[in-house]
């Protein structure tokens, strides 16, 4: 019931530059939402606290809100504002 | 004989003329009175400062998932024949497009709106990004803020 989860998330971009690593990893008791686990990421990498307000959390390739639940074997990716086109 | 519209999706990584993709748009079919076609290419000046050259990263995954679904919804808002999106990774210099987006429906009401929402779209909630290389050789990653694009 008291099970910690280890979280993989996925940076990119400015992300991953300010971070300096392509991914992190969170070790957090579970249950683990999406808005735990954003905090997390800026207890984890300080560096990145600038830009994650206007990020959005990724779970298996959708975005998700703050109470969205998240697991170990999810695909979890940092998402910040896009650029493309 | 109308059928499903037919959507493509690609994620093109080596330097590629957008321009010669278009032209496999079947403009032979007799269904389309109207193809839509835009190609975004890449801009000199930002914010006053010279671009050399840009820089596109994707999250390959999520990117394709949700330009899929985004030909998907223009395609049942709008009576789209055929809905493409071809966007560029890696570096593409001045001068080259990074994206196509072409629609194609029997009236030309239908692509004309549906090709400006599947940009904004894009520029909305697609996973890729782009980095600016200026002039004295410093890069920049554009996340800008929504409505800013």
């Amino acid at each position: 019931m008291s099970d910690s989860q280890e979280i993989v998330v996925r940076l990119f971009a400015g992300a991953r530059e300010a971070a300096g690593v392509e991914q992190l990893v969170v070790q957090l008791p579970a249950p683990v939402t999406a808005g735990i686990l954003l905090h997390a990421l800026s207890e984890k990498a300080p560096q990145l606290r600038g830009l994650l307000p206007a990020c959005r959390l990724a779970v298996n390739h959708e975005f998700v809100d703050d109470r969205c639940r998240v697991e170990s074997a999810d695909a979890v990716a940092l998402i910040p504002p896009v650029s493309g086109g | 004989m109308s059928g499903p519209p037919e959507i493509e999706i690609r994620l093109v990584e080596s330097p590629v003329e957008l321009w010669r993709m278009v032209q496999q748009s079947d403009l032979s079919d007799g269904d389309c009175g109207a193809h839509l076609i835009f190609l975004g290419t890449t801009r000199r000046w930002t914010d006053g400062q010279e671009v050399v050259m840009l820089h596109y990263e994707a999250y390959r995954p999520m990117a394709i998932q949700q330009l899929t679904r985004l030909a998907e919804q223009a395609a049942q808002r709008w009576p789209l024949r055929r809905v493409r999106v071809i966007h560029s990774l890696g570096p593409v210099r001045l001068g080259e497009a990074s994206i196509a987006v072409i629609a194609s429906s029997a009236h030309r009401s239908a692509c004309m709106e549906a090709v400006p929402w599947i940009m904004d779209q894009i520029k909305q909630c697609v996973p890729i990004w782009k980095q600016e290389t200026a002039a004295d050789g410093a890069t920049r990653w554009q996340h800008p803020s929504q409505g800013m694009t």
